[in-house]
């Protein structure tokens, strides 16, 4: 069942691909589908346009290498005109690339890596070209056009030298480039010393007004990022101030208005007041990642801090329970109680463990003590259910420990190099023996590296931590970001039984519910299929930029990062230039605090 | 009453772990019989002394058989509608487990632990032998019946039958239970 759940969306997923293939920009390269292009965040306007039409160059500039790699021994036979063109266009492009990477976006990384590789090989061929006898007459024929045009590049140095101290550095720019695949595709078929001795006067004023131009644009960049990271902070900050008008209408009226007119009483509210934390925390998160792609490092700390919105958050789902105890009759305080607990447990588990619920004990106390009868209730309830959870949850840690042993922790596989065993690199590429399955960096090729990690990683079994459903009726869950990579799991997984025999052990119905913190998280986290542990196979493999995957994040992933903490970047590497991968997994068993449930092989 | 104190010592010659050497099952068996020597002296001297029922559990299973000699029931009555639970162990639930280490609970429409005599209450049954063993539970969706029989108002005890139950064990052995008898006795039960 769930086997064939796969191909369909693997089937969607294709049909969605092949739509956007004049605009892969959505998409992000796959094992199955390793040269799609990497997504671009477009921060900065015009950064997706020219990431598209990047991935288009390579494309058909690398078509144009394979073939003269593939005739490398007739250089006589190679098209003058072609690589010619091929030089002056890749140069441009390269450059294309580093503004991208000013951009802050990685896929100026991969096309940065790519381009250059293509580039040395079309030198290459120039150069193979120079020393045959048509290479020959032609550098005699541009030697000469080079001496005749000195004067003229002289004053054109000049102006550029002018521009540059005049500070209209965009304006230079542009003139370079012109000028520059001029130079490039005159240069190609030149020997490296007689090259630099004609490129040097060019290249000297090119790297004095590249340094200031990349200065000003990293600048310029950052002050539009900042707008964006403005806008995205105050979502943030508007939180509080929407906890507090929900928490004010409980106490006053039991109900409160929540979204778009619908009203809820105190569970929907408490539900949605986690819901818009998370949605905070999403928003803060973006807002982070974007400064942090923008300044080079982690060191910028949004207001409020992921710690801070936490601190902010836990008072604001207290007030509600406060507000609930004031206004909640005693014929629907157990009610109530049992929903409440059921969401502080739902949202301790995208959090912190007990760090919603002991705030939360006098409150609930109050809520309590609404209902005469309740606190004796749940003092019996406690003694009826608790040394019963104890031993289930001792069954099922044991009992997944056993079955983990087969299962290992993807961060060992993901880390150590090892053989390249299968590889879909083209004729002209160096083929290393080892490299890491799923490096954190940007460094080769991401169509080469994605169909290498797919080929060792498709099918092998792996041990994810903490399995989180998005919403409650989605068809998928996350396994959180470990800072290098997340993992999506698709449901629903094969519980009911388990579900069932839960239920009945801990003497849950219809219109009565959990009475204790750990039976609310035991049956809200077995109904709606979170997991502490999964296990399974790898089906795909996603291979994304970290600070794209951050800055795109939708609301409802929050679960991708622990409430109250930051995504993780490492410092010691380029900030922009981080990967982040996605495992697509079939899972074969899972861990619930209480129970495991395996799932059937077809 | 001596008859009694016997049985017990009778009893506690079976929980012999599997695997015992002869030499040291031989040395027990010394130790035990010095043991009824001695109850069976002072019991001859205290005809009229009643020796308290701890309770006890005989539990049919294979690989192993398993006699327990302290055994608690508990009818816990929650009071909002909601069934009974019937909680038998052979430790203080509210405290940690001790060796070898059982729980049978279930849910019952008897409002008192007397009133469960001549009622079949579904249970589920946890077990374990020693607290580096593994565990094992009635499957998810199965129980064990316990088949209670009188109630010995002097002891305030509850007499039952066991019927069989495969269970599952985390170590992914399994386990059967073919019957087995006990002895409750009955604690602070609303």
């Amino acid at each position: 069942m769930i086997h064939s759940k796969m191909k369909t969306y693997a089937v969607l997923f294709l049909a969605i691909a092949t739509t956007f293939h004049g605009s892969p920009l959505h998409a992000n390269p796959t094992n199955e589908q390793p040269n799609q292009a990497l997504a671009a965040h477009g921060t900065i306007a015009g950064s997706k346009e020219l990431v598209a039409s990047l991935y288009e160059i390579y494309e058909s500039e690398e078509k144009f290498v394979i073939q003269c790699f593939d005739r490398k021994d007739r250089p006589d036979r190679f098209s003058e005109k072609q690589i010619s063109k091929a030089a002056g266009r890749l140069w441009k492009a390269k450059r294309d690339a580093e503004h991208l990477q000013l951009m802050a976006e990685p896929a100026g990384f991969d096309l940065g890596v790519k381009l250059n590789l293509l580039w040395v090989q079309v030198i290459g061929f120039g150069r193979s070209y120079g020393r045959t006898p048509k290479g020959q007459k032609t550098m005699q024929k541009i030697r000469t056009k080079f001496q005749r045009g000195q004067p003229a590049l002289k004053r054109f140095l000049t102006q550029a030298e002018g521009a540059i101290s005049q500070g209209k550095l965009e304006t230079f720019g542009k003139a370079m480039q012109v000028k520059g695949i001029e130079v490039n595709e005159d240069l190609v078929f030149f020997s490296p010393v007689e090259r630099q001795k004609m490129e040097a006067p060019f290249l000297r004023v090119l790297a004095t007004g590249d340094e200031r131009l990349r200065r000003e644009r990293k600048q310029k960049y950052f002050d539009m990022a900042k707008e964006v990271v403005a806008k995205q902070a105050s979502v943030a900050a508007e939180f509080s101030a929407e906890a507090k008008r929900i928490s004010e209408e409980i106490t006053t009226n039991g109900t409160a208005t929540l979204t778009e007119g619908i009203k809820g009483g105190p569970v929907e509210a408490f539900a949605h007041v986690a819901k818009i934390w998370g949605n905070a925390s999403a928003s803060l998160t973006r807002a982070s990642v974007i400064q942090w792609a923008f300044t080079g490092n982690t060191r910028g700390k949004l207001q409020p801090s992921p710690k801070q919105l936490e601190q902010l958050a836990i008072p604001a789902l207290v007030s509600i329970v406060d507000a609930a105890a004031t206004s909640t009759p005693a014929e629907k305080a157990q009610a109530v109680y049992s929903g409440i607990l059921k969401e502080i447990a739902t949202v301790e588990r995208r959090g912190t463990r007990d760090s919603i619920s002991m705030p939360c004990e006098a409150a609930l106390a109050k809520l309590a003590a609404k209902d005469r009868n309740l606190p004796a209730q749940i003092e019996s309830y406690h003694r009826a259910t608790a040394a019963m959870l104890d031993w289930r949850e001792s069954f099922a840690r044991k009992q997944s420990q056993k079955l983990a042993t087969q299962f290992p922790n993807p961060a060992a596989l993901m880390t150590k190099p090892i053989e390249v065993e299968k590889h879909d690199r083209p004729s002209f590429a160096r083929v290393p023996t080892k490299t890491s399955i799923a490096p954190p960096i940007f460094s080769e090729p991401a169509n080469w590296t994605v169909f290498e990690t797919g080929a060792r990683l498709i099918g092998k079994p792996v041990s994810e931590k903490r399995m989180l459903r998005l919403t409650p009726t989605s068809k998928t869950a996350v396994v959180p970001h470990d800072g290098r990579h997340y993992a999506n799991v698709p449901l629903p997984l094969p519980s009911e039984t388990h579900v069932a025999d839960l239920k009945s052990a801990l003497v849950i119905d219809d219109t009565h519910g959990p009475l204790t913190i750990a039976a609310a998280d035991a049956i809200s986290s077995a109904e709606l299929q979170d997991y502490l542990t999964v296990c399974g196979v790898v089906q795909k493999v996603h291979m994304e930029g970290a600070v794209t995957r951050f800055i795109g994040l939708p609301d409802v992933a929050y679960p991708l990062m622990t409430l109250g903490y930051a995504p993780t970047f490492v410092d010691q590497q380029p900030i922009v230039q981080q990967t982040c991968w996605r495992f697509d997994m079939m899972p074969m068993w899972a861990h619930n605090r209480y129970f495991n449930v395996i799932v059937p092989r077809k | 009453m001596a008859y009694r104190g016997l049985t017990l010592m009778i009893v506690s010659v079976l929980i012999l772990p599997a695997g015992c050497s002869k030499e040291e099952m031989k040395q027990k068996m010394e130790q035990v019989q010095t043991q009824a020597q001695a109850y069976t002296e002072s019991a001859v001297q205290a005809v009229e002394e009643k020796l308290p029922e701890n309770g006890s559990l005989a539990l049919n299973m294979s690989p192993a058989a398993e006699k327990i000699s302290k055994l608690d029931l508990q009818l816990i009555s929650i009071g909002d509608g909601r069934p009974n639970v019937v909680q038998i162990a052979n430790y203080d639930v509210s405290g940690p487990r001790s060796f070898p280490s059982v729980l049978l609970q279930g849910n019952t429409a008897s409002t008192s632990a007397a009133g469960l005599s001549g009622q079949t209450v579904q249970c589920d049954l946890y077990y374990q032998a020693g607290p580096n063993s593994p565990v094992s539970m009635t499957k998810p969706g199965g129980s064990i019946d316990v088949s209670f029989g009188a109630l010995n108002t002097e002891d305030n005890a509850l007499s039952g039958r066991l019927g069989s139950s495969s269970l599952v064990v985390s170590d992914g052995t399994a386990f059967q239970i073919s019957g087995g008898e006990l002895v409750a006795v009955i604690r602070e039960g609303n």
